[in-house]
């Protein structure tokens, strides 16, 4: 008997195997089914992922026949091909596949539009009067599955035709017989609707098929890079530990003070993404630092905001950053601008703003997307320094090539620490290094197993 | 040797210690619901998720309600501006005039304000709306910001003149990596030699892809403790 | 003799760089230019898509990126209306429907007819409406962009939800854009993406293209001449120079030389002078 089985993990492909039995009941599995490797063509994606979606297999004398469905890439409609064997392991494919194909529009196999339409799920081949005959199942639009019947001429593949593995049903007399071209038409209505699946009762034990492993093994390493972090931040808050700094971050309190010194103002800005945005927090916890800084070396700050959520919290933050070093009177209702949320809008506010004003500092940190080369530039002319930022991967390269000082990605969010000697602070560096040191063997665990062949971890971590 | 001013903790007031269980409790139903994929019906909201889901729009829809703060911190910005004769005060009216009038336009000029029987908008006044606002849509704020974008180009050209210098081994590789991708990026190198088209894409593949990877995983972990850091405690009253 | 050094007047490259770039446009320049495998998955995938198939075209770009998005978004359009699919017009970006208006007017539709083989949803507010739409287009858009109820739009009869979609193809600039499609529609439900994408975003869309998560990407203003070549070649009555982005190729290629030149000649510049303090010393 041949079957066609699939591993329970997510993701495997289906593979055809052949078994046998000599009561009918207990079966013992011999062999999985090869097929030469392709490369191009209808059957693309089936060879590249080494899946055999067997249909019906036929056998007279010493040759094996199959029908067999495949598909050329990823997400598109099966086709129908036939293959022949002299062994029934090994399959070598008709040079001329697929023999069906995809139906007219909205015809009665036409699929249901794209992908997992099941169209031409299942197939059978058998030969009768001078024809091979494949039947398949396939979709309308509307999802209703018909039988339909294709037929090719005997030439394809000479055989005698007596014998056949199928079972003993008759081709009814609606099938057309064409000669020497493929003809497919319907012969079977059978309207099984499909329906919005059935609320199940709750079940844990339903509840873990395949899908469900990708979270669970990303669930495991969150949790293990979180143990590993905090467990990392602990060993290092207990030690005095030396951090190589980023002299960036002490140079920024000498710049400030400079800028006390020339009288001319500090620049800020977080940047356009939103509150919700991770580089917008960690740029207001820098803003804090900057704006006490500059309240107490007496620094007229200004601030420009391209979102008015977050206008309200720079706002709040440089006003009591003031407040606390009594200079309240440094704080003006130029101190803190909304500008625009539109990217450009706000790109044109701020180098209006650096050329009008001439900071002697400017600082960039938080989300930027294209007008960040933009305003970058246009501080550049007038200003003795400037600090930048961001996590943002394709705008790096821009601050770098700008700016004296900038932090690259994690340096955004682990700025804190830098800013002081305090043990404690200082650990909360050293913590992601741990969940570092994980990534890194993953990856190279990863790379190692997939060159070997081996998709144990792709397939574990995949969502 | 340099201390940050005041970084002891301290106690949280009764109201911080609220808020900080409500921001814990958020960010960890958040988590879970990312995680555990069940079809748990819930308050008849359908799952787990979608009432996740909504419950992120609502958040999301107070955040959006600040848009009009915004404009009124705006407008009062810049009436400042205009009364107090500050020395942009002529740009400052017109910001004024045309954000306003593009807001008025706009809605008078939307489908959505379409009156079949024309009673609350006249036909006529709608077409000349829409017409003007056609007008200021593409030949005015489509141009500008197809103008500042361009500026993007000129930049680009200054920053690599002055970026690409072959001033040690580092950026002598940069330097190098930078021109057969500039090059190979311009369809005309593709005429002279096939090979600078596999070259870029190869270097974009592979050294380009591979750094930039480093880099994301160091920002993610970063912000994962940042996050943790800020759920399990925020820095209060700073 | 007092040089002309660039590094403190910019102001002759910017001169140089407006001359480079606006001839070719202005000349309108022609280039052949060879088809990448990104682009051609594209191509390839939309012209083999079944008959009468859904198609979802999203607009994810602003005004700014109008230059670089826009070429790619009217020729891709011109294919799809060449081809007997049908079409549904969406945008996770505000301009986004004013946008696909632009392109609709530009392309010549031919004999399709709104709301039977295309429709214009218009703006895609928040994720649950890019979600709630694969199950259910009706209730999350109740009018389209033209004020029509869309329970009587046929093509919303014919397909009720997204989720029966051949492909989505998003033009993207930033976010919301391929990731929201990627996350909500590929991996769920198994709806092809393909994305046009700006240049800068691009090489991080690449390990999806790789992994085959999306069926193709078109790169910046590139693909689109190259996908206005392909199609010129398979449908003739599609003028070369419909999109715009084939005298840009020209523009960009002898702009970006004009970089590579003047990097060449200020390390040379470098160099010689470095050279110079050295033997002075």
């Amino acid at each position: 008997m041949y079957y066609r089985g699939a591993a329970v993990i997510e993701g495997s492909q289906a593979k055809a195997g052949v078994a046998t039995s000599s009561d009918g009941i207990h079966w013992t599995k011999t062999a999985v089914l090869t097929m030469p490797a392709g490369s191009s063509g209808w059957d693309a994606y089936s060879r590249q992922v080494d899946a055999l979606n067997i249909g019906g297999v036929m056998r007279s004398d010493n040759t094996y026949i199959m029908s067999y469905a495949s598909i050329k890439s990823r997400n598109s409609p099966a086709q129908i091909g036939l293959a022949s064997s002299s062994d029934g392991i090994s399959w070598t494919p008709y040079p001329d596949n697929p023999v069906v194909t995809y139906g007219t529009s909205g015809g009665w196999d036409s699929g249901s539009g794209g992908v997992g339409a099941g169209n031409f799920a299942g197939s059978m081949i058998l030969a009768a009067r001078n024809q091979y005959y494949v039947y398949y199942a396939a979709q309308d639009p509307s999802g209703t599955f018909t039988i339909g019947v294709a037929t090719l001429p005997l030439s394809i593949y000479p055989i005698s035709q007596t014998t056949s593995t199928t079972s003993s049903s008759t081709v009814t007399s609606t099938v057309t017989s064409t000669v020497s071209t493929t003809s497919e038409t319907s012969i079977i209505q059978q309207t099984t609707t499909t329906t919005t699946p059935v609320p199940q009762p709750f079940v844990l034990g339903s509840i873990l098929p395949s899908l469900m492993i990708g979270r669970i093994s990303q669930a495991t390493l969150l949790v293990i890079t979180l143990g590993g972090i905090f467990a990392v931040t602990r060993f290092a808050s207990k030690r005095k530990l030396k951090t190589r700094g980023i002299p960036g971050i002490e140079r920024l309190d000498n710049w400030i003070r400079q800028a006390g010194e020339l009288g001319r103002p500090v620049f800020f800005t977080p940047g356009t993404g939103t509150i919700q945005t991770p580089d917008t927090l960690a740029a207001l916890a820098l803003l804090d630092h900057v704006a006490s800084r500059c309240a107490q070396n007496g620094v007229r700050l200004i601030v420009a905001n391209a979102d008015f959520n977050v206008h309200q919290v720079t706002a709040d933050i440089v006003k009591n950053a003031y407040k606390k070093a009594g200079r309240e009177d440094l704080y003006t209702q130029d101190t803190v601008q909304y500008i625009s949320v539109r990217q450009f809008a706000y790109a044109a506010g701020v180098m209006g703003l650096l050329r009008r004003e001439k900071p002697a500092l400017n600082v960039f940190v938080g989300d930027f997307q294209a007008e960040a080369l933009e305003i970058a530039e246009a501080g550049r002319a007038d200003a003795i320094a400037q600090f930048g930022g961001t996590s943002n991967v394709d705008q790096l390269p821009f601050f770098m090539a700008t700016c004296d000082q900038t932090l690259v990605g994690e340096e955004l969010f682990t700025a804190e620490g830098y800013l002081t000697d305090d043990p404690q602070t200082i650990s909360k560096l050293v913590g992601p290094d741990a969940g570092k040191v994980i990534a890194i063997l993953l990856i190279a665990a990863g790379a190692i197993l997939v060159t070997l062949g081996n998709q144990v971890l792709t397939t574990l971590l995949r969502l | 040797m340099k201390t940050l001013t005041s970084k002891e903790k301290r106690k949280m007031t009764k109201a911080e210690i609220i808020l900080q269980i409500i921001i814990f409790s958020l960010g960890f139903f958040y988590a879970i619901v990312y995680y555990v994929r069940l079809p748990v019906p819930v308050l008849g909201t359908g799952n787990l998720q979608s009432a996740a889901d909504q419950l992120f729009t609502y958040l999301t829809a107070i955040l959006t309600g600040a848009f009009a703060i915004g404009i009124i911190n705006l407008t009062r910005a810049h009436a400042n501006n205009v009364k107090n004769r500050r020395p942009i005060w002529k740009y400052s009216v017109i910001l004024l005039a045309s954000m306003y009038f593009m807001a008025v336009a706009s809605i008078i000029a939307s489908p959505f304000s379409l009156d079949p029987q024309s009673t609350v908008i006249p036909k006529g006044v709608y077409a000349v709306f829409f017409s003007i606002w056609q007008f200021l849509y593409y030949n005015v704020l489509v141009s500008i910001n197809a103008t500042l974008f361009s500026l993007l180009a000129f930049f680009i050209a200054s920053a690599a003149y002055r970026a690409f210098k072959a001033r040690s081994l580092e950026t002598s590789i940069l330097l190098a990596a930078g021109l057969l991708v500039i090059i190979g990026q311009a369809p005309i190198s593709n005429l002279i030699w096939p090979g600078f088209g596999t070259i870029r894409d190869w270097i974009m593949a592979f050294p380009n892809t591979a750094g930039q990877r480093g880099i994301l995983i160091g920002a993610a972990l970063g912000i994962l403790a940042f996050s943790v850091r800020r759920l399990i405690r925020y820095p209060w009253g700073r | 003799m007092r040089k002309m050094d660039i590094a403190s007047d910019p102001r002759l490259t910017y001169v140089l760089l407006i001359l480079v770039i606006a001839v070719p446009i202005l000349t309108h320049a022609v280039l052949p230019v060879p088809v990448t495998d990104t682009t051609r998955a594209v191509y390839d995938f939309i012209e083999n898509l079944p008959p009468s198939s859904l198609v979802v075209v999203s607009f994810d770009y602003s005004t700014s990126t109008v230059p670089e998005l826009q070429p790619q978004a009217t020729i891709v359009a011109q294919h799809l209306f060449l081809r007997p699919l049908k079409i549904l017009f969406v945008a996770q970006w505000i301009d986004g429907p004013a946008l696909t208006d632009a392109v609709l007017e530009a392309i010549d539709r031919g004999n399709k007819i709104y709301g039977t083989d295309y429709a214009t949803l218009g703006y895609i507010p928040n994720t649950a409406t890019l979600i709630g739409m694969t199950a259910d287009i009706q209730s999350f858009f109740p009018v389209d962009t033209l004020g029509n109820p869309t329970q009587n739009l046929p093509i919303i009869k014919q397909f009720p939800a997204t989720r029966q979609a051949a492909l989505v193809i998003t033009f993207v600039a930033g976010e919301p854009g391929l990731s929201a499609y990627l996350q909500y529609w590929e991996s769920r439900l198994n709806i092809p993406v393909a994305a046009g994408s700006v240049a800068a975003l691009a090489p991080g869309f690449m390990p999806f293209y790789n992994s085959q998560q999306i069926i193709g990407i078109l790169i910046s203003i590139r693909a689109a001449a190259e996908y206005e070549f392909l199609e010129h070649a398979q449908y003739s009555q599609v003028p070369i120079g419909l999109s715009g982005a084939t005298s840009a190729m020209v523009a960009q290629s002898t702009s970006h030389m004009l970089i590579v030149l003047m990097v060449v000649v200020g390390n040379v510049a470098y160099f010689v002078r470095r050279r110079g303090k050295e033997r002075s010393k």
